[in-house]
């Protein structure tokens, strides 16, 4: 009979673990400033989700290696969202030194930049003179704690709105400018199986959304009792009731969403302009067919933007040689052979209107620099928790468009939400 | 069976290397969940934990999204091991019938079992989806114009992750059952036929009373499965629509390596295994009436 | 009925289950294979075309030559040779030492051993992954062998055990008898009887090892096996659930498994059997 004798293996083990308790105190992994540094060393290890683009990749790496003299080894990384943050955060949080540069993005940022798993910045690569250059209120917001900066972005991105051209007449409209426009547009498109408006409002890609129709409507995604917040939801849920936005997206992530807006089952979706060429290689991009439009403006016009960024790991042992591979990046040099591999936008302003971004004629570049111009860009609202948070008001707000909430309850919920998660910072 | 007791130091140096790997795997890392989860250790809060003493544990009973999960955890576990009980004993009794097809037959249910899960999840993701999916375009043949988005709803969103885990894993519920048929002689159906018993009857006097001690042994080894797997819905469905398809154990292990709350992963964790320890204990009791 | 049209009908009715079972288990398969090789913007159509009409291998060659396949190929076989090979032959070890000697000790220990298989492994990654850095293991041969060692551990015990109390006693004990010592019992007579087992567990903790994705996922960096290429797929933008390449991938992590069963499927389908019934 040896499996009893299993089992009461087991609960001696249960017991034996709670003597032990208050015995020992765990600690936190050694992350910390005053990590013993490897003296003169050239070489570094990056930890990036680019090594997808593959030689292109490997010919930017070299650019970097021939600019700064570094031998520069890199590490893939996970590319969905979930085990990338997973990885991540768990070689930062053990202190981990086998990478010194990560690439993250703004949902790790926020997750840690209160943690001291990350070098600050700002008095070796990120100067003030520097930081000139980068969009001031995204950056503060985002990748800084005070004084200190953490990161070095190597690429923006704006969610931006997309129209159907062919679709305008039957809105009988030239453009989308104010709210009654988008009201009028998306009306006049929906029906037979097609919607005026379409989204991904899987539970952790809606909050991309909601936030985006609470910040047009002049709300604040942190206070739930604000009238402006709620009629912006209410404005969500009112479109899907209505049929002008469908309800089966509760399961769609971007893909199929953009399939959707190709195959004409969509007349407008947000999405962020680093999609662009997969926009271009369906065909339907151009002037008088599917493509990019300025914001329309409700209360407000606004627009999120977001980038990833080099970060510095504080349990690094090789930080002087990793600053130098972070002054590159945060370079004109730099910031343009990342774009030359990735065509993808600068964040630096003067790179962003440098002749030599021109020259590479990425698509719907005169479109972006309008949304930098004209509209105000925010940084999404993160929490430390980051994916918890989104997701909790993902759930939220699907059992809200499911009818399983009220707007009062789902307000009050998301208020709890907000509560729980942003004040504990 | 005589056994040695003489010299049992022999003994164990031939034990020594597994008992070291496994306990140096398995032990010090559950030792470790029991302290931790005494503290409030958010790694994302910084790194000065508090002694909490079962704070932890209080919250689990205030957590609704964990409530959630643990019916779900408790529907799933339920529903998919009667499931594996009546058609995995259906199958395994194909599997023992003797005609041609036989070897073709024993051949294809190894592939779901040797499959990893990560691979039939992503391609269940994609198979249940509306538009471009596999089931709703089968449906469609029969049915045109069916449109349903089974990800989208809570109900059909966990009979999809329930029929993937059935997929997956009920051949080898029932290449297991397989093992105990193939012990029953055929003298005795031999027997009742002459006793004039029908196939039917023969089943139900025969076949089930005869393997009933296995299957129970093996439902201990398939509920505990069921209790900790989390790889389908990680793949499929990431614990959505909403919290509706979170295993416990999923939501362990976006705890621990997502969000970091240690502390409170280990006191989930702690109590997973309570559950289990005390099933098993249950189990092995209705076991023990069948011997 | 009469007695051969009874017989035509259980036959057919037996044709006809196995051919529901044989559905229901490869269309999925055929349907991963044939969207590997639909191009990528005729995916995306309804109905479904079940013959592609313009096949394609672009998929394969992208991931051939993206994915560095062969590292990936040549790392998992290295973890899982060494693997195989520690955990067999401790096993072995352990489990004569378990069915030849006697105390109340050795059988709490085997209890702990086999029973450990019930302690998920999430539960404990974490503490594990912090345990494993500080010995310098994380990311390293060494670190992984030990993991995937130890994942096979119970089971491999389990059936060993199992098999080796089959075997009786009186064996050795002859062989003593005829002034034989412990290596040669060990060589000569036990270990030549043991041969089907170890083929068998060899060959179920080969797919175990294949198809281990949380164990690299999360212990290792620079060392990639196979079975976490499907994480790491290259996608155009990082919004988009790359199908085509998901499938592709699906299916070069099949590929193997499918040829391996065609092969040994008496092997596995006896080793799985063995494992179950004693129980």
């Amino acid at each position: 009979m040896k499996r009893r004798k299993v089992v009461s293996l087991l609960l001696t083990l249960t017991l034996a673990g709670g003597l032990v308790t208050g015995c020992v105190k765990p600690t936190a992994g050694d992350s910390g400033s005053d990590v013993e540094q490897n003296e003169g060393s050239n070489k570094i290890t990056i930890m990036s989700q680019d090594t997808t683009y593959g030689e292109a990749f490997e010919e930017y790496i070299q650019k970097a290696e021939k600019a700064t003299g570094l031998e520069i080894e890199t590490v893939a990384c996970p590319t969905n969202t979930d085990d990338r943050q997973a990885k991540i955060t768990t070689i930062l949080s053990s202190g981990d030194d086998s990478v010194d540069i990560i690439t993250i993005n703004d949902e790790m940022m926020s997750a840690f930049k209160n943690t001291g798993y990350l070098e600050p910045l700002q008095d070796t690569v990120m100067t003030d003179e520097l930081m000139q250059q980068f969009p001031k209120e995204y950056m503060e917001e985002m990748t800084m704690v005070g004084e200190n900066a953490y990161s070095v972005p190597c690429f923006m991105d704006i969610l931006a709105f997309w129209v159907d051209e062919e679709k305008m007449a039957n809105a009988g409209l030239e453009e989308i400018r104010t709210k009654e426009d988008f009201e009028q547009y998306v009306k006049a498109n929906s029906g037979d199986g097609k919607y005026g408006y379409g989204d991904a409002w899987e539970k952790t890609y809606v909050f991309n959304s909601i936030g985006t129709f609470v910040n047009l409507f002049g709300g604040d995604y942190y206070d739930w009792t604000n009238p402006k917040t709620q009629e912006a939801v209410k404005f969500m849920y009112d479109m899907a009731k209505n049929g002008e936005t469908p309800l089966a997206q509760l399961a769609d992530q971007y893909d199929p969403m953009m399939q959707k807006f190709f195959d004409g089952d969509y007349a407008s979706i947000f999405m962020y302009v680093g999609a662009i060429q997969t926009f271009v290689d369906s065909g339907n991009y151009g002037e008088d067919k599917q493509h990019l439009a300025q914001m329309p403006t409700f209360e407000n016009q606004t627009a999120y933007m977001s980038t990833w960024g080099y970060v510095l790991n504080a349990a690094s042992k090789n930080k002087e040689a990793a600053q130098k591979f972070l002054e590159y990046a945060a370079s004109e040099q730099g910031e343009l052979d990342y774009t030359a591999m990735s065509s993808r936008l600068p964040a630096r302003a003067d790179v962003l209107n440098s002749e030599e971004l021109e020259a590479m004629e990425l698509a719907g570049l005169e479109e972006i620099k309008g949304y930098v111009n004209n509209t105000t860009l925010l940084a999404r609202p993160m929490a430390p928790q980051a994916m918890e948070f989104i997701s909790d008001m993902g759930s939220l707000f699907q059992q809200y468009v499911s009818d399983e909430l009220t707007l009062e309850e789902f307000c009050d919920k998301a208020q709890t939400s907000v509560d729980t998660y942003i004040d504990n910072k | 069976m005589e056994k040695k007791r003489r010299n049992i130091w022999v003994a164990w140096l031939l034990v020594i290397p597994v008992l070291f790997v496994r306990g140096f795997t398995t032990l010090y890392p559950i030792i470790v969940t029991f302290i931790n989860s005494t503290y409030d250790m958010s790694l994302l809060k910084g790194g000065d934990f508090q002694f909490v003493g079962l704070d932890n544990y209080i919250r689990i009973f205030q957590d609704d999204k964990l409530m959630t999960s643990i019916q779900f955890t408790v529907i799933f576990t339920v529903v998919s091991m009667s499931l594996h009980l009546i058609l995995g004993i259906g199958l395994a009794v194909m599997l023992n019938m003797k005609f041609k097809g036989k070897k073709f037959l024993r051949t294809i249910v190894l592939i779901p079992w040797a499959m990893p899960m990560v691979v039939a999840g992503l391609a269940a993701r994609w198979a249940f989806n509306d538009s471009y999916g596999l089931i709703n375009d089968l449906v469609r043949r029969f049915v045109p114009d069916f449109h349903f988005d089974w990800l989208v709803q809570g109900g059909s969103a966990r009979a999809a992750v329930i029929a993937v885990d059935l997929w997956k894993d009920l051949p080898f519920f029932a290449i297991l059952v397989l093992a105990a048929l193939q012990f029953i002689s055929s003298d005795i159906y031999e027997a009742a036929k002459i006793d004039g018993a029908g196939t039917i009857r023969a089943f139900f006097s025969i076949t089930l009373p005869n393997i009933m001690k296995t299957v129970l042994s093996l439902s201990i080894f398939f509920t505990m499965w069921r209790l900790t797997s989390f790889d389908v819905v990680y793949a499929m469905t990431s614990g959505g629509p909403g919290d509706s398809t979170t295993l416990v154990a999923y939501r362990i292990m976006q705890e621990a390596f997502t969000n970091l709350n240690l502390g409170y992963a280990s006191a989930i964790a702690v109590c997973l295994f309570l559950v289990m320890a005390v099933l098993s204990m249950l189990q092995m009791k209705a076991i023990k009436k069948f011997e | 009925m009469r007695p051969e049209t009874k017989k035509k009908a259980a036959a057919v009715l037996k044709w006809a289950l196995t051919a529901v079972v044989a559905f229901v288990i490869l269309l999925p398969l055929y349907w991963i294979f044939i969207s590997s090789i639909t191009p990528t913007n005729e995916l995306f159509s309804s109905p479904i075309k079940y013959i592609p009409e313009h096949p394609t291998l672009e998929h394969y060659i992208r991931m051939f030559t993206q994915m560095n396949l062969g590292e990936k190929i040549l790392n998992t076989a290295i973890i899982t040779v060494f693997a195989l090979i520690v955990s067999t032959v401790i096993c072995l070890m352990g489990a004569y030492a378990f069915t030849r000697y006697q105390s109340r000790g050795l059988s709490i220990a085997y209890g702990a051993i086999v029973g450990s298989m019930l302690i998920p492994g999430i539960v404990t990654a974490r503490p594990l992954y912090d345990l494993f850095k500080q010995f310098g293991l994380v990311d390293t041969f060494p670190g992984l062998i030990i993991l995937y060692t130890s994942a096979l551990i119970p089971f491999t015990m389990m059936i060993l055990g199992n098999f080796l109390g089959e075997i009786p006693v009186s064996l050795d004990e002859a062989a003593e008898v005829d002034g034989a010592n412990m290596r040669q019992k060990l060589f000569l007579i036990t270990l030549p009887l043991m041969r089907p087992a170890v083929a068998t567990i060899l060959i179920i903790n080969f797919i175990t090892c294949l198809n281990d994705l949380f164990t690299p996922l999360f212990f290792s960096q620079k060392i990639e096996v196979l079975s976490v290429a499907i994480t790491t797929i290259p996608r155009e933008t990082s919004y988009s659930m790359p199908w085509d390449l998901i499938s592709t991938v699906g299916w070069i992590i099949l590929f193997p498994i499918v040829i391996f069963i065609l092969v040994f499927e008496k092997q596995i389908m006896e080793g799985i059997m063995a494992g179950g019934v004693k129980q």
